[in-house]
């Protein structure tokens, strides 16, 4: 073995980590090497050094104690940090009473909310009446309402408005769907014209549901009273039906061909007049049962614009989810504010039960 | 189960009495290994403090794969290396400070001079160890001081063990040759005047 073979493994061998016949080699060496074997004897002693270094170490006496005292601090701040189970248990009470709430709001099952953007939800049956003619003290009286709005999601607010036609027993009479030129000359937006009819004990529930997911301009509600018109065609149509039933008459004692010929264009010309006259009254009754409702529907600029660019279409959808977290916040709000007398109780007496339990916790210290 | 695992598994439900018992034969350890690390006698006293604490908050990581004092040290390591980072401590230290650092080592039962030259060699050694690079000063002090394995060292340290190997030598090497510039033939004095044949522990864990 060479000296350089022998510093080589030094390290290993005075860590025990040589097999026998290496070590065997190096303790042949020792014998023929005095350097080497000093080098060794030297290393050895160092090594011994070292290993005995910290045999007499002086800690700190307060040391033992001192990180004792910290463990038990921290432990303490550490149990006070930890919330207890009612706390957690209180703080998510509280979460589901304010989203409970918040959402009884929404839902409508408590007064004041915001009203829904685009949701339609669909009134009771509707109670059609039994007969045509307004029954209120024998008045024929039509009512009217026209509508302009503005939506949000025009395709969507359109088919909204035929949904919500035919859940109150009605049914669209007209739909036309236009363009018309922004102000700014950039683009058209769309128009829709829709004619739809409710029966007339609807046309209020229509209104009220109509703003809930569009935002509504203008409104114009008109009603007409048309009794004295209505008895005068009335009247019209007894009268034609008496004549004609006396020209029936006439016609089976008729005696010559040309009588027969003048009755027959006499009874053609009353049926027709008949008609007429009953069709009027028919239209009168249906416009009194029926409501018609005329809606101008816009397409807002700001879905205009948001259809334009994606920068565009991400603002405007950013200002609605603006606009929505604030109306969640609004219904949350009127939501604390309607159940602030019950909360208050409610506070009260958690806040008297931790108030026993703490004075109970410290007669159990003491 | 041991005494130890026994212990454990209550310190790691939180019986902070379990862990104290458990960590009491360390901390001396503990603490030289931090003094050695940091060469300051208060820092040692910090990490101490931060190790024991660490190792309270982390006693749930334990999974007994290794020796719990291998996974202590692995924490007063780290201690000890984030506060040498954190606030740069000097790396050497002066023999005055080594001094009064509060190191006693003496052979009773020896004679007085034995006692002065080793007492010599000794602040002399922990002076040669302060004046090593950190990479190499951490490994001596595992390896030669607390007396850990290689394969123990190099996870602490989270490097290979051939790392370990060489830079292990390395600093024997730098200690072999500081220590001869300063002594000359103390080590054979030394040698000739205890008369004895060391043999080295080849490892004093004794990990729990």
């Amino acid at each position: 073995m060479t000296c350089e073979k022998y510093r080589e493994q030094l390290h290993d061998f005075l860590d025990g980590k040589l097999p026998l016949r290496a070590v065997r080699a190096m303790t042949e060496h020792e014998l023929s090497c005095p350097m080497c074997y000093a080098l060794r004897e030297e290393m050895q002693e160092i090594l011994y050094s070292l290993h005995n270094l910290d045999t007499e170490l002086d800690m700190p006496q307060e040391l033992s104690v001192s990180w004792r005292q910290r463990l038990r601090t921290e432990r303490y701040r550490a149990r006070r940090r930890r919330l207890p189970i009612r706390v957690w248990a209180a703080m998510v009470s509280v979460i589901l009473i304010l989203i409970g709430g918040t959402s009884l709001v929404r839902m409508g099952l408590i007064e004041g909310g915001a009203p829904k953007k685009g949701v339609i939800e669909f009134g009771p049956t509707v109670q059609l009446p039994d007969s045509p003619g307004n029954t209120i003290a024998g008045l024929k009286i039509i009512q009217n309402a026209k509508f302009e709005a503005e939506s949000g999601d025009f395709e969507d607010d359109v088919q909204s408005i035929l949904g919500l036609a035919k859940s109150a027993g009605g049914w669209t009479s007209k739909q036309i769907i236009s363009g018309e030129e922004r102000a700014d000359s950039a683009s058209l937006l769309r128009v829709a014209e829709v004619t739809v009819r409710v029966p007339q004990n609807q046309l209020d529930y229509f209104a009220a549901k109509l703003g809930d997911f569009t935002t509504v301009k203008r409104s114009e509600t008109t009603s007409e009273e048309r009794s004295e018109e209505y008895n005068r065609t009335a009247a019209l149509l007894e009268g034609y039906e008496a004549t004609l039933e006396r020209l029936q008459q006439r016609m089976a004692e008729a005696a010559s061909l040309d009588e027969v010929l003048m009755i027959e264009t006499e009874i053609t010309s009353v049926q027709a007049m008949i008609t007429v006259t009953a069709g009027k009254l028919s239209e009168w009754d249906m416009y009194e049962a029926f409501a018609q409702i005329d809606i101008r529907l816009t397409e807002s600029a700001a879905q205009q614009a948001a259809a334009a660019s994606i920068g565009a279409r991400m603002a405007a959808q950013f200002r609605m989810s603006v606009s929505a977290v604030k109306t969640y916040f609004t219904d949350m709000m009127i939501f604390l504010v309607t159940a602030a007398p019950w909360l208050l109780i409610l506070g009260l007496m958690a806040g008297a039960a931790l108030l026993i339990e703490r004075v109970h916790w410290r007669s159990r210290q003491m | 189960m041991d005494e130890t695992e026994k212990l454990i598994k209550r310190a790691q439900t939180g019986d902070s009495e379990a862990f104290e018992t458990l960590m009491a034969p360390l901390e001396k350890r503990v603490y030289g290994l931090a003094l050695r690390i940091t060469n300051n006698r208060e820092d040692a006293f910090d990490c101490t403090q931060e190790t024991m604490l660490r190792a309270f908050r982390s006693i749930t990581d334990y999974r007994f794969q290794g020796a719990f004092t291998t996974w202590v040290f692995r924490i007063t390591t780290n201690v000890c290396l984030d506060m040498i980072r954190r606030r740069r401590i000097k790396p050497y230290i002066s023999l005055e400070l080594m001094q009064d650092s509060g190191f006693t080592f003496s052979d009773k039962s020896s004679n007085p001079l034995d006692e002065i030259i080793r007492d010599d060699l000794n602040q002399d050694l922990k002076v040669c160890i302060s004046k090593l690079p950190l990479d190499q000063r951490v490994i001596v002090i595992l390896r030669d001081i607390q007396g850990l394995a290689y394969e123990d060292i190099a996870a602490i340290l989270k490097i290979s063990l051939g790392t370990v190997k060489s830079r292990l030598s390395r600093a024997r090497e730098r200690i072999r040759k500081m220590m001869y510039r300063r002594h000359g033939t103390n080590l054979e004095e030394l040698n000739s005047s205890r008369g004895v044949n060391y043999v080295r522990k080849e490892n004093h864990t004794d990990d729990l």
